[in-house]
């Protein structure tokens, strides 16, 4: 540990340092921030974070809802439906994810319906069967 | 509504005991303002001295100036209470270093002042908007902990949102 180690932003648990990155504005700015370090990293790809995050957002309409479409519905869902980067992801986008996923398209619901896409988000509606 | 009650609201007294031994004597209406010393209260009745082996002095006498503010601009029956409460919180935030504003945040959150850790994290979390991650590992002093290749491995998987 270097010596002014006591200062940083590390000696916030878990839980503080969770309730500071809710307060992003929404995921995109998110993703960016997992290559910061490690534990950046393990905390925001966690599914919990990621259910904790849209119920922060939901809860607070203060912000604008600027979190994708996507994680909007993955809260009436509880599916892992936001990550859609994933080979089947070129239907949509027109070339290849630059991931080869292991996130498919799969995991939308059953009963919904692409109305349309732009970049990484798709809007969804539910088909009545 | 019985009789015009004037305010003859007698404030209890309580003391508050820091983990450096430092003591503050605290109206109740000012202390309850934090969860856990409402809790306190509320289960241990007639305690006057609450002792908190995890606040050192410094912070827990910031966190009751914060508690102390936001009490007396409630009882202020004036109209732009909020705007009050808003102005004076933003003056609180404005110059505390990194070290102050996390042991602080601490403080608050092992003392369930709601309201004030919302304030901080709030803080913390402007000093990220709008940030490069270079940035941020600049501004917080975070060195990048990951193996070679690993980060850009992440930024590759992620390069969908950095369009």
């Amino acid at each position: 540990m270097r010596p002014k180690a006591k200062h940083r932003i590390h000696i916030l648990g878990d839980d503080l340092l969770e309730e500071v990155l809710f307060r992003l504005p929404h995921r995109r700015y998110l993703s960016h921030y997992t290559s910061v370090c490690k534990r950046w990293h393990s905390l925001i790809s966690s599914p919990h974070f990621m259910r904790r995050f849209i119920q922060f957002h939901h809860y607070h309409r203060h912000h604008e809802p600027s979190y994708s479409i996507l994680s909007t519905l993955q809260l009436h869902i509880h599916k892992p439906l936001a990550e859609i980067v994933s080979k089947k992801s070129k239907i949509l986008h027109g070339k290849p994810s630059p991931s080869s996923g292991s996130y498919i398209l799969h995991n939308l619901p059953s009963n919904a319906k692409i109305m349309t896409s732009c970049k990484d988000l798709l809007l969804l509606s539910p088909s009545k069967n | 509504m019985s009789s015009s009650s004037t305010t003859t609201t007698t404030t209890r007294l309580l003391m508050l005991k820091a983990s450096d031994g430092v003591t503050f004597e605290v109206e109740e209406a000012v202390a309850t303002k934090l969860g856990a010393i409402n809790n306190m209260v509320e289960e241990e009745g007639s305690e006057d001295l609450i002792c908190l082996p995890n606040v050192n002095g410094k912070f827990l006498g910031m966190v009751l100036e914060w508690c102390k503010k936001h009490a007396n601009n409630n009882t202020n029956s004036d109209k732009g209470n909020d705007e009050v409460n808003k102005w004076w919180d933003k003056e609180f935030v404005m110059d505390l270093d990194q070290n102050t504003l996390y042991h602080l945040l601490m403080a608050a959150d092992y003392l369930s002042g709601t309201e004030l850790v919302d304030l901080l994290t709030e803080k913390v979390a402007s000093m990220i908007r709008g940030k490069k991650v270079e940035e941020i590992r600049e501004t917080f002093k975070i060195k990048s902990d990951f193996l070679p290749g690993q980060e850009e491995e992440i930024r590759k998987k992620n390069s969908w949102a950095f369009e």
